[in-house]
């Protein structure tokens, strides 16, 4: 029999790498396993391999720095035409001035600022490990929800019968272009979006709200400003004037299903 | 509908960008250069999205704008293609150890000591696992040629990590 050429290292890193196939990967695995030495050689590259993996593992759970996050985030969609009657209801519901160069919120909670992926836009997150939601909200499948008392005030409150000092309140709502009933509300120093998604509220956008909440009936209410980058993903979403109190009142007989 | 046309694509690099950044920060060595690297790159990519074949890779597209940004970026800085750095102060990198903690930061050191070639090859097939052809791609190389480079690049760092 013909001496069998050498095994060579290049060979054995390959063949950890897992870039042998077919004849010459069975050769290769077939002389490893016919010699001790050659089983030594390989381990060496396979724990090599292992020990560059696990200690650059890590990094791949930072935060990513926000400026990051707003590099990828898309511009904002001119503003639609919109109604006098939707006109007025931002403008009593911000009294700030058109922002004019809007860039959407960020998530920021507790130490996780910035931890969120820009699919927060459309409800999307990519959650490192080991962080909870915030109180209030849920993962559920990679999207946010809204759970507990946050949940419960999405779907038994309307906007007209405000209840002052709760936990959360709400402020208008309005049925977006995909055709679900959304709503817009406050709680714990963040104001946010949710849409209605089968039984649950999917939260679209939630930013930081430094005046804090203190607002509730959105429509007509002084003296109460929702972050502009709220509005702005609103002006966005929305399909049609904000619902009236009527209207409300009658989504929310409808358990929000449309 | 209500998003540019290239919402999708924003969603796939948004996702890609912690190994964006652990990429940019062994082609770097330095965390700031890091994400201005990874800011660079999202912003051509975004400029040039209409090159990007889908159904290829997303990742190798990016690093390779990456490493190619970062290739400009030495140029302009006067730098030319770092060798072996030697021996610094401090923690040996010859640490051979259970403590997996240890460990890592001694595996990050000797691979920071790799030389800029040396060191992109690790990183793009090592740590980001990109299979020899996709690597090959990024750094616009024959396959050869990035063999033989990952493999003079293992040698030296079996010879810096191992035990004394």
């Amino acid at each position: 029999m013909i001496n069998p050429t050498p095994i060579t290292d290049e060979q054995l890193m390959a063949l950890a790498d897992g870039e042998l196939d077919g004849t010459e990967r069975d050769r290769v695995a077939a002389a490893v396993a016919a010699d001790p030495a050659l089983a030594a050689r390989l381990a060496q590259q396979q724990l090599l391999r292992s020990r560059l993996h696990a200690a650059f593992a890590d990094e791949l759970d930072e935060p990513v720095p926000e400026r990051l996050l707003q590099a990828v985030a898309p511009a904002p969609a001119r503003a639609p035409v919109i109604s006098l009657a939707r006109h007025r209801a931002t403008v009593e519901a911000a009294r700030v001035p058109a922002a004019p160069r809007v860039r959407p919120g960020w998530v920021q909670w507790g130490g996780l600022a910035a931890s969120i992926a820009v699919g927060v836009l459309i409800g999307h997150f990519a959650w490192p490990g080991g962080n909870a939601a915030p109180d209030g909200f849920a993962l559920q499948a990679g999207h946010l929800v809204a759970r507990g008392p946050v949940r419960a005030s999405l779907s038994t409150q309307t906007a007209a019968t405000p209840e002052p000092g709760a936990a959360v309140q709400l402020h208008f709502s309005f049925v977006d272009q995909a055709g679900r009933y959304c709503r817009t509300f406050s709680t714990g120093g963040n104001a946010g979006l949710a849409c209605r998604e089968g039984q649950d509220w999917a939260v679209q956008l939630l930013v930081d709200s430094p005046t804090g909440a203190a607002v509730s009936g959105g429509m007509r209410q002084a003296g109460s400003a929702l972050p502009a980058a709220l509005l702005a993903e609103v002006d966005r979403r929305i399909d049609g004037p904000p619902l009236n109190a009527a209207a409300e009142q009658q989504a929310l007989q409808r358990g929000w299903q449309r | 509908m209500m998003d540019d046309e290239t919402h999708p694509l924003r969603q796939d690099i948004a996702a890609l960008l912690p190994r964006l950044r652990r990429f940019g920060r062994t082609l770097t060595r330095h965390r700031e250069d890091a994400d201005d690297l990874v800011q660079l790159a999202v912003e051509r990519a975004l400029n040039r999205s209409s090159q990007w074949q889908p159904g290829s890779r997303l990742d190798s597209w990016l690093f390779r704008i990456m490493q190619n940004a970062w290739i400009d970026e030495l140029r302009a800085r006067g730098r030319h293609n770092e060798t072996f750095v030697p021996e610094e102060q401090g923690l040996q990198v010859g640490v051979s150890t259970h403590d997996s903690q240890i460990d890592a930061i001694a595996v990050r050191k000797a691979v920071a000591r790799l030389g800029d070639d040396q060191r992109a090859v690790v990183a793009l097939v090592l740590v980001e696992g990109l299979p020899y052809k996709e690597a090959a791609g990024v750094l616009g190389i024959p396959i050869g040629t990035l063999t033989s480079r990952l493999a003079r690049a293992r040698e030296t760092l079996q010879g810096l990590l191992s035990a004394p």
